[in-house]
């Protein structure tokens, strides 16, 4: 762990990009002390009002929306909902998929068969497609969006994990294990896990950028999460029939999106060429 | 090099042209071209293209001669005589005579018995009250009602007269796609969700109409509307927002054009729910509306409060709304049994239909959480398709956003009320205003009628079905390159559009 700080300190866009996101995170956590107002509260007398430091009136640092709620609370706030369905989906659908990967290329035969068939016909659909026309059907709600959004991420990690555990399998230290009596879950657990996790840290990464843009397709379309909580998705659907009267409705919670997912992908990339054998020194 | 420019020119040439095609852009679709399905002013916009009936409802809102040239009462007062106009033909080429005309109004009639809502006239005049349509001769139609009907012209204005080779038997799929009348237009195109297209009617048989082809498109983004109205590729664009209004004022080559409208906006509370029931509990709800706050923030300044529910000429002149008051809200509700509230299913909402309504939406949500009224499951939005047949089909939350078009006719508009009437979506059920509507339907005579609107409209506020919210001036974005004004009650007429610019 110690090594892995060192050798991320020399990347100074990843360190840049653990800043950012760090910064992200924190206020999450910390947004009920650092919104100035609650999100939900409507004010519709002062609707569209400028952000303070581009002339609007004191109190709203970024302006308020088209009812009038603060616009820095939304996105402190939207934050929440943006990086816990990133993770929570990346979770579910990642472990999911490398497990049943694991299976695949652990056990080869008919089990192997099934799931990589499977892994093709999620893989036919497109994602957002599928998603959309799920949450339609399941109607609009934050463990919807974080159910269907599993569904589309779980079969790039099954594909990858199963591939890894082909080429594992064919080392010697695996026969020696089996030849010394290993049960499979003991050989799974002590060996392969540890060698095909890192490719699947790094798919974990870009699929963590992916949903939370996914997320936010969806509450853009009105099919997210339900339309007062706040996300960033929803508040640049809500503020573009404003664009060209008031840009910083929907302005600013695209680049809050925008900060967190190329954050998230500098990360990935990092992550990518720390763990290739190939590319360390 | 320059042919290649002049081949470019060409090319523009010959795809601009398909562009200077006249072009409205609404927000919603129309759902259908069944002339029995057509309320939505969208699309009885789009009826009165293809289709006529005997009378026409002018842009003064006076009823004058359409496929009927002139119409007398004979003795009795129970009995009309309509003479047809004569050598008008259908698209299909059927000539239209009085047995068609009765062929149509018996269409409407039995399926209005059926219990089928058909638009608003069907509405306020129940089959039952139509004893007798018969032809005497191939222009001139009999109309026997129950009772006298003073305003039977009127409700003529609101039947299509249907072509009966086309439309006797035919199923709700054929009638839904295939339009056929005696209108201006024909239909050429219609693609779900983006646009109709008409072409002008070759053998129309009154004067012929000015643009060879029209266009309704579906914008549904008030955003993307201004745009295209902007550069020019749709030429008149409705239900715009105060604000961006504004915008486009500064423009050029456009402007906003607005008539006081008789759009009642508001929200219909479901009177037979839980704690509704109650009407101090639905005046308490609409003591909880701070309006001027929504109307200072939402449409600056420039909305008219409702109180009394009717539109001109049958409005009342001095009732007043009601008062922010969130005091006497909570009094209200505690007087009920309510002293700290309640919670409520929903409030649910088209979405882009009525100007600013998932805004409007939000506000009166928070407003009523105020004075404790809370929602299970907050704002929801729907997309106007399936808020509409929500609305058909009685399937509503204790809240939800309403807003009726005026007719400027009381029969019409309070017959919305009654308790038998489709369009009473609040289960709202009384039985002073039933007997005022009896009675309205009866009288003929002028005070008396005037007399009823304005005690219906003292029992609707009384008793408040709805939380009252205003009445919509109507406002559009217009190109200057058209002759068009907007009509009061918010249907768009385009066969007598032209130009100003000399173009054809």
């Amino acid at each position: 762990m110690r090594d892995l700080w060192r050798v991320l300190k020399r990347s100074r866009l990843a360190m840049a990009g653990v800043l950012v996101l760090g910064v992200i995170v924190l206020v999450a956590l910390a947004a009920p002390l650092l919104a100035p107002f609650d999100p939900e509260a409507i004010d519709i007398r002062n609707r569209l009002a400028r952000p303070a430091w581009f002339g609007g009136p004191e109190g709203h640092p970024l302006g308020t929306d088209s009812v009038g709620r603060d616009l820095l609370s939304r996105i402190v706030y939207g934050a929440r909902v943006s990086l816990f369905v990133g993770v929570a989906t990346v979770l579910v659908g990642g472990l999911f998929g490398s497990f049943l990967g694991i299976l695949a290329g652990f056990w080869r035969g008919r089990v192997e068969t099934i799931i990589m068939r499977l892994v093709d016909i999620q893989l036919a659909f497109p994602s957002i497609l599928l998603a959309v026309a799920i949450m339609a059907i399941l109607g609009p709600s934050l463990w919807n969006v974080i159910f269907v959004l599993s569904l589309a991420t779980w079969a790039p990690f099954c594909r990858v994990a199963r591939g890894q555990t082909l080429s594992v399998c064919q080392e010697d230290y695996i026969t020696a294990a089996r030849a010394i009596g290993a049960g499979p879950w003991s050989i799974i657990r002590r060996h392969v896990v540890p060698n095909v996790i890192g490719p699947l840290i790094v798919i974990a990464s870009f699929a963590l950028a992916t949903n939370i843009i996914n997320e936010a397709s969806l509450s853009f379309l009105g099919v997210g999460v339900p339309p007062t909580t706040p996300t960033w998705g929803g508040m640049l659907g809500e503020g573009r029939n404003y664009i060209r009267m008031a840009w910083w409705v929907s302005t600013l919670p695209g680049v809050a999106l925008m900060l967190v997912v190329y954050s998230v992908n500098v990360l990935g990339d990092w992550l990518r060429d720390y763990l290739d054998p190939t590319l360390i020194d | 090099m320059r042919s290649l420019i002049l081949a470019l020119a060409f090319t523009c040439l010959a795809g601009c042209s398909v562009e200077t095609d006249l072009t409205v852009g609404n927000s919603t679709d129309i759902s259908t071209l069944d002339p029995f399905g057509m309320f939505s002013r969208v699309e009885i916009s789009l009826g009165d293209h293809l289709f006529e009936s005997l009378t026409f409802l002018s842009r003064d809102m006076e009823i004058v001669p359409r496929l009927a040239t002139r119409w007398e009462r004979l003795p009795g007062d129970t009995t009309w005589t309509f003479h047809l106009r004569g050598g008008v033909r259908f698209h299909n080429g059927e000539p239209f005579s009085a047995e068609a005309a009765a062929f149509s109004l018996r269409r409407y009639l039995q399926r209005n018995a059926e219990g089928m809502m058909v638009g608003g006239a069907s509405v306020a005049i129940p089959s039952s009250e139509i004893t007798r349509v018969e032809a005497a001769d191939s222009l001139t139609l009999h109309i026997t009602t129950a009772r006298p009907k003073a305003l039977l012209p009127f409700y003529l204005s609101q039947m299509f007269m249907l072509a009966p080779g086309h439309y006797a038997g035919a199923d709700d799929a054929t009638r839904a796609e295939n339009p056929v009348g005696t209108g201006p237009y024909t239909l050429t195109d219609r693609v779900r969700d983006s646009h109709v297209t008409l072409t002008r009617n070759p053998d129309y048989w009154g004067a012929p109409p000015a643009q060879e082809r029209i266009v309704f498109r579906v914008i549904p983004e008030i955003s993307s509307r201004l745009a295209e109205l902007e550069i020019g590729t749709v030429h008149i664009i409705g239900d715009l927002p105060y604000d961006q209004a504004e915008l486009l004022e500064n423009a050029s080559g456009v402007h906003v054009a607005s008539v006081p409208g008789g759009r009642r906006v508001m929200i219909g509370i479901s009177t037979q729910e839980g704690p509704l029931r109650d009407k101090r509990v639905r005046q308490a709800l609409n003591h909880a509306i701070d309006f001027d706050a929504i109307n200072e923030g939402l449409y600056g300044g420039r909305a008219e409060r409702m109180g009394a529910v009717f539109n001109p000429p049958f409005r009342h002149p001095d009732l007043p709304p009601y008062s922010y008051d969130p005091a006497k809200a909570r009094a209200l509700l505690a007087e009920a049994g309510y002293p700290d509230g309640f919670e409520l299913n929903s409030l649910d909402t088209p979405l882009g239909k009525w100007i600013q309504d998932f805004e409007l939406a939000q506000t009166i949500a928070s407003q009523l959480a105020e004075v404790g009224v809370t929602l299970r499951d907050g704002v929801r939005t729907y997309e106007w398709g399936n808020y509409r047949s929500k609305l058909l089909n009685h399937d509503l939350p204790a809240l939800f956003m309403q807003a009726s078009g005026g007719e400027f006719e009381l029969l019409t508009e309070a017959a919305d009320l009654t308790i038998t009437s489709p369009s009473n979506f609040y289960g709202w059920e009384h039985p002073q205003y039933e007997a005022l509507w009896s009675e309205l339907q009866e009288t003929l005579d002028a005070d008396r009628r005037r007399e009823i609107g304005l005690e219906m409209q003292e029992v609707v506020l009384e008793e408040a079905p709805w939380i009252f919210l205003y009445i919509q001036v109507d406002t559009y974005g217009v190109s200057d390159r058209i002759d068009w004004s907007p009509r009061m009650d918010e249907v768009i007429h385009l066969w007598d559009v032209n130009w100003t610019d000399g173009a054809s």
